[in-house]
């Protein structure tokens, strides 16, 4: 005898998500622009977007958490720390680690921006995690794309396209996302040097298997973290040599390279850089620097003005997000441009979500 | 256009092109994996530049003639069964391993590099590429990247998406577009997601690069006997529930045991009802406190024996019967048709269950072989094709089993793809509203359609036709049925 599976929900008999689909209709239909909005805690970062409001941030709580499963499905208007709260009652994380930000920060924000913290390169990114979203079309239709398998091959992965949409493609109402136990041990090695010397060594350090999940270099420390079992990272540590930081310092150092290690000073550009591991330190006015993943991502604080930063970029096939003063990306190739409007048309064809807040986003 | 004159033109639009235009010399295009489903297409083409491939596509597009891109044709969907009307593009001559980077652990390779090779160019390095499919010595990157493929270590390591910096790919218009890059973090929206799994509908792909891995120390298998079918699941899920992500979990039943056993002689139990086999990489240290943990979740879970192996010799050796089972279960009717659902893993027992009470019903006997840690079932029904209604009847239990899975909350492909195959299963995982936006994406690549035509998306009216499939607020379609 079995329980059978559990009925699947029906989102659109909910009043809340009726009155949302409701206004994306009439919206459409006038032609007014709506920006879906979780808890706006990153407004002060936009520009102000010709557009209306969609709040989702009363969209929230827990639909559903399966510990044996390791799957959570919430709601989008969730806040990310809420959830992050609820899955350490079960011994459960986030495998993207992502920035925590503002208290009322919500999981539909996180999705939508598709940024993952240190432990991406070893462990998984925001949309490696991501198995299932259910959104409100630029229609106003509900569609519910993946689910909370781990393997679907069935349609395309609209689901994965969601992160780091900045809310252009859909409203999304809720997620499901794989979750990982948490370590058993926890350890973070730290070595003094400088950043060319860091670079240098962290190759080695990668080429490695095992429970390396951080590798960064910050304030002159090169920090390798190894997460797992007792004997494993016990094992792994001694190899990386170095000292081992006490759990307080060290949960600290790597909280600070998952929100931004670094702000700006008078005058100052901050960047977030996603480069090749082995691209070189630039020499750039009155540059100060933090690394993560393994040199793949870069932080960057300079005088220098931001042609001499895109050019730098360009050179080595990397990226850019200015992200103070202002957000500002570095452009995108024309063809590939054309092709991202084209599918955000077919995700919003009347172009209600078309806000624009994230190609440019320039000032 | 009759054949010999598209040959000609294309001969003449792409000087240097191999074209195929015989229908002897066709032959050997006709089907996939997928053999039930054959087509030959007016031409057949193998380009050897990534030039040849823009060349064709730009005169396809001209010419307004379908274009089926092909890999080592090893798909189980009928995804690359060719097009009467139109030109099948074989990548397979484009198979250079173009860098292999151990200091940024990648590779660099053109579509038709066999996955396999991948691993063994990257060993040298102390590097492998993860996803591992039971059909890699064959099968091309290029058609990984189109079906995101899984394998054995998927379940630590990820599916092919999750090991992809950047893919090339030519475009209807025969256009260059680059999706992805070298580093991890691209702006803009994530098309190259988008692009894995997409079946050739959106692009024909000509570079990938892949993700390496350090190889791990050492590697061992267990190998756990169960008394009954639903304990085997039930101890899949106890495993990942005691927080342990072995680098592998397959589970076999007692058919699929005896068939390989009588096959390669892997030493498997043969009187087990399953068989679990559990794979776990590390340190020698490592994997000596992990085994300990695995083994008592396994015995709590009522594992009868657990044997482990002690050499690379007898973790080959058990993973033999594994790597054999489809040509093995193969020998037992003259006919099997491979399914390819996911389910939730907690419903494993449940649903295997249920699916041994279909297969008897049906009076088709049901192999399964699967990559159990994720969820994702192989049930291989029996049948004989040559007698009245063997299709039709494997194929209804087919459809029977998929429905079970959407009605688990699971989907009816998770890594073999729609291609024609599953067409029908598609209406029963999604309703209109879902299907109008994949047909609105496909359009945005490719707005005449001609790539790959007529798969992996249904039209409405094939699914409204279908009507009753569709699994609607988790009912199943029959719940008059009494269920196990
Ligand atoms: C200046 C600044 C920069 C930041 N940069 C980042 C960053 O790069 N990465 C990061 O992870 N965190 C960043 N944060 C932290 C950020 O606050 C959180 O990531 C948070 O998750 C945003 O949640 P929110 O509900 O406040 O989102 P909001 O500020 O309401 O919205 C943020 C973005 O997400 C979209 N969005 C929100 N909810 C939905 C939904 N349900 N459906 C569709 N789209 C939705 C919006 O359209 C908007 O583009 C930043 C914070 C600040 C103050
Ligand atoms: C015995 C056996 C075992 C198998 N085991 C597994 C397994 O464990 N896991 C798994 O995931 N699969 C498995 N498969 C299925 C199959 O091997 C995979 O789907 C594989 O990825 C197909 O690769 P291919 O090169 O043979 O592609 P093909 O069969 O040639 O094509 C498959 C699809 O990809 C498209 N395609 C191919 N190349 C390109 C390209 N360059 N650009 C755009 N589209 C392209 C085709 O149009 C078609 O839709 C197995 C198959 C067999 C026969």
């Amino acid at each position: 005898m079995s329980a059978g599976p559990a009925p699947r929900r029906d989102l659109s008999l909910d009043p809340f998500v009726q009155d949302a689909a409701e206004r994306i209709r009439q919206a459409a239909a006038a032609g007014v622009v709506l920006i879906p909005r979780g808890n706006s805690t990153r407004d002060a970062a936009l520009r102000a977007h010709a557009g209306e409001a969609l709040a989702l941030g009363a969209y929230a709580g827990i639909v559903q958490h399966t510990p044996t499963e390791l799957v959570v499905t919430a709601r989008a208007g969730t806040p990310l720390r809420t959830l992050v709260a609820a899955l350490a009652a079960e011994g459960q994380r986030l495998p993207f680690e992502p920035p925590l930000g503002d208290p009322r920060a919500t999981l539909g924000g996180a999705v939508a921006l598709g940024t993952s913290g240190p432990a991406r390169p070893y462990r998984a990114a925001l949309r490696d995690a991501l198995l299932g979203v259910t959104l409100l079309d630029g229609t106003g239709t509900l569609c519910r794309f993946g689910g909370e398998v781990m393997k679907n091959v069935a349609g395309f992965d609209v689901s994965r396209l969601m992160a780091g949409s900045y809310g252009q493609l859909g409203a999304m109402l809720e997620i499901s996302l794989r979750l990982e136990p948490c370590p058993e041990v926890t350890q973070t090695q730290a070595l003094a040097c400088d950043l060319d010397d860091a670079l240098a060594r962290m190759p080695a350090l990668a080429a490695r298997p095992g429970a390396l999940t951080g590798l960064a270099w910050l304030d002159g420390q090169l920090l390798a973290r190894f997460e797992g079992g007792a004997v494993e990272v016990a094992l792994d540590a001694a190899a990386a040599g170095g000292e081992t930081l006490p759990p307080p310092v060290a949960d600290n150092l790597w909280s600070t390279l998952r929100e931004g290690p670094l702000a700006p000073l008078a005058g100052e550009h901050l960047w977030r850089l996603a480069l090749p591991v082995d691209a070189p330190v630039w020499a750039l006015p009155s540059a100060r620097w933090a690394v993560d993943w393994g040199g793949g991502r870069r932080w960057l604080s300079t005088t220098a003005p931001d042609a001499a930063v895109e050019q730098a970029l360009s050179a080595v096939g990397g990226h850019g997000l200015r992200v103070a003063p202002s957000v500002r990306r570095s452009p995108q190739p024309g063809a590939l441009r054309a092709l991202e409007a084209r599918v955000a048309g077919a995700m919003d064809p009347s172009g209600v979500f078309a806000h624009g807040a994230a190609p440019g986003e320039a000032d | 256009m009759d054949r010999h004159t598209l040959a000609q033109a294309l001969a003449r639009a792409v000087p240097g092109l191999e074209v195929v235009a015989t229908p002897e010399a066709l032959r050997p295009f006709e089907s996939d994996g997928l053999t039930a489903l054959r087509q030959l297409p007016l031409v057949a083409v193998l380009p050897d530049r990534v030039e040849q491939v823009q060349a064709v596509l730009r005169f396809c597009f001209e010419a307004k003639i379908p274009v089926v891109a092909r890999g080592a044709g090893t798909g189980l969907s009928g995804g690359a069964l060719p097009c009467e009307a139109g030109v099948l593009l074989v990548l397979a001559k484009l198979n250079r391993i173009l860098e292999i980077n151990p200091m940024r652990q990648c590779a660099r390779l053109q579509p038709g590099v066999r996955n396999l090779a991948i691993s063994e160019a990257a060993a040298p390095h102390d590097l492998f590429y993860a996803p591992d499919p039971s059909s890699q010595i064959a099968c091309s990157i290029g058609g990984n990247v189109a079906e995101n493929a899984g394998g054995v270590h998927c379940l630590k390591y990820g599916l092919t998406v999750h090991n992809l910096l950047a893919v090339t790919i030519v475009t209807v218009e025969g256009d260059l577009l680059t999706l992805g890059g070298p580093t991890l973090e691209a702006p803009g929206l994530d098309l190259l997601a988008l692009f894995t799994g997409s079946e050739g509908l959106l692009g024909v792909v000509v570079e990938v690069t892949v993700r390496l891995r350090p190889i791990p120390a050492q590697q061992e298998v267990l190998l756990a006997a169960f008394d009954s079918i639903r304990a085997s699941g039930d101890a899949v899920a106890a495993v990942i529930a005691a927080g342990i992500i072995p680098a592998g979990m397959e589970l076999m039943d007692k058919l699929a045991v005896q068939a390989a056993e009588d096959f390669v002689h892997a030493g498997y139990p043969r009187d087990a009802a399953a068989v679990l086999l559990c794979e776990l990489d590390g340190a020698p240290a490592v994997l000596a406190e992990t085994r300990e943990r695995v083994m008592a979740v396994l015995r709590a879970a009522g594992a009868s024996s657990i044997t482990v192996s002690d050499s690379d010799e007898a973790r080959l050796r058990l993973w033999s019967g594994r790597k054999n089972a489809f040509p093995a279960v193969g020998r037992l009717a003259p006919d099997y048709y491979c399914m390819d659902g996911t389910i939730p893993r907690r419903y494993l027992g449940e649903v295997l269950d249920a699916i041994a009470a279909r297969s008897e019903a049906a009076g088709l006997p049901v192999a399964n072989v699967f990559h159990a840690g994720d969820g994702n079932l192989h049930p291989l029904i029996l049948y004989d094709a040559n007698t009245p209604d063997g299709v039709a009847r494997a194929e209804a239990l087919g459809n029977e089993i998929l429905a079970l899975c959407v009605a688990y909350g699971g989907s009816v492909t998770g890594e073999h793809g729609v291609g024609v195959e599953k067409l029908d299963a598609m209406c029963s995982q999604f309703a209109p509203p879902e299907l109008a936006r994949f047909k609105a994406l496909k359009a945005a690549f490719d707005p005449e359609g001609l790539l790959n035509p007529g798969k992996a998306v249904p039209t409405l009216a094939r699914c409204a036709e279908l009507g009753g499939m569709h699994v609607h607020h988790g009912q199943l379609p029959h719940p008059e049925l009494p269920r196990l």
